[in-house]
């Protein structure tokens, strides 16, 4: 079972809070991959990993035929934080079931915590040209972790946990 | 569609990229490139180490589908993401990756999140571009 370390959670937190961009990398059923950069992540318990739904579409459309997901850390790279998050991901959007449960966390606990994330953690840290005019937060991605693997130079796929 | 990448996509590709591959039944696996051989129009090639390579072998001779984009500071300066079909050639230790890219997207939040770039004509795609931003990686 996969235990998230101290220094994994505070390295996925957003990056203007000390956190790091990251990337969410998803398929269709089929095998056609998909990856896009996101800002508002977090860590939830020890096996956990957030991420706002604001403006998922391919991603959105994967994650609903077929939960295979991996997170990873875009930037900073090779600075200690080389890892690959690999498991099962599921975007809760609102309207699920209050007590619809992802491996042991319930819908409504991760809505009313990251729900509403720009207001919880206003994007100040974003480039003007890249920041957005409004966000619409449909959801949260909730990963389940089940594996984590490196990608240190010289060490790529090396199994962490 | 017909690509063409721009010199701005050109020269953020080449710091580096993330690349996510997928077994057919959609398992996917990330790996990155620190080395980027050569960048044209429509073809990236990616000299990936042995274990760079190892992560996404499996997947890759299975499933030729190739999904990147640009690493560290070009997740958020470099809003692209590039799709293809990937082939590989060794030569020594190295594993080349070439990449024929056949779907260009970009990635920006917001109202250009997931707007397709290719089905532009590229003098269009570029002054697109131009007017979002014209800043190259330091």
């Amino acid at each position: 079972m996969v235990k998230l370390t101290s220094e994994m959670k505070d390295g996925l937190r957003v990056p203007g809070k000390g956190g790091s961009l990251v990337y969410l990398a998803t398929s269709s059923i089929d095998g056609k991959p998909n990856i896009a950069a996101m800002r508002y992540v977090d860590s939830y318990k020890d096996d956990k990993i957030l991420i706002s739904d604001m403006f998922l579409l391919k991603t959105k459309a994967n994650l609903k035929e077929n939960p295979e997901c991996i997170i990873t850390i875009c930037h900073p790279m090779d600075s200690g934080r080389d890892w690959v998050f690999k498991g099962k991901a599921i975007d809760i959007e609102y309207g699920f079931p209050p007590d619809f449960d992802w491996y042991g966390v319930k819908a409504q606990e991760i809505l009313d915590g990251w729900g509403d994330w720009h207001h919880k953690e206003p994007p100040d840290e974003v480039p003007p040209d890249v920041v957005y005019s409004k966000p619409a937060q449909r959801g949260v991605v909730v990963l389940h972790v089940e594996e984590i693997y490196s990608i240190e130079n010289g060490k790529v796929g090396e199994k962490i946990q | 569609m017909t690509v063409k990448l721009t010199d701005r996509m050109k020269a953020w590709v080449k710091i580096g990229c993330h690349l996510n591959v997928a077994t057919k039944s959609g398992i996917p696996f990330v790996t990155v490139s620190r080395n980027v051989k050569s960048v044209s129009d429509d073809e990236v090639v990616f000299a990936l180490s042995q274990d760079e390579y190892s992560v996404i072998k499996s997947a890759l001779s299975e499933n030729p589908w190739v999904a990147f984009g640009v690493s560290r500071a070009g997740g958020i300066r470099a809003c692209y993401q590039f799709k293809g079909k990937g082939t590989v050639n060794q030569e020594g230790d190295i594993y080349n990756l070439k990449v024929k890219i056949s779907e260009l997207y970009c990635t920006k939040p917001g109202c250009y999140a997931g707007q397709r770039l290719d089905t532009k004509p590229a003098q269009e795609c570029e002054e697109w571009e131009h007017g979002l931003w014209t800043d190259l990686p330091k």
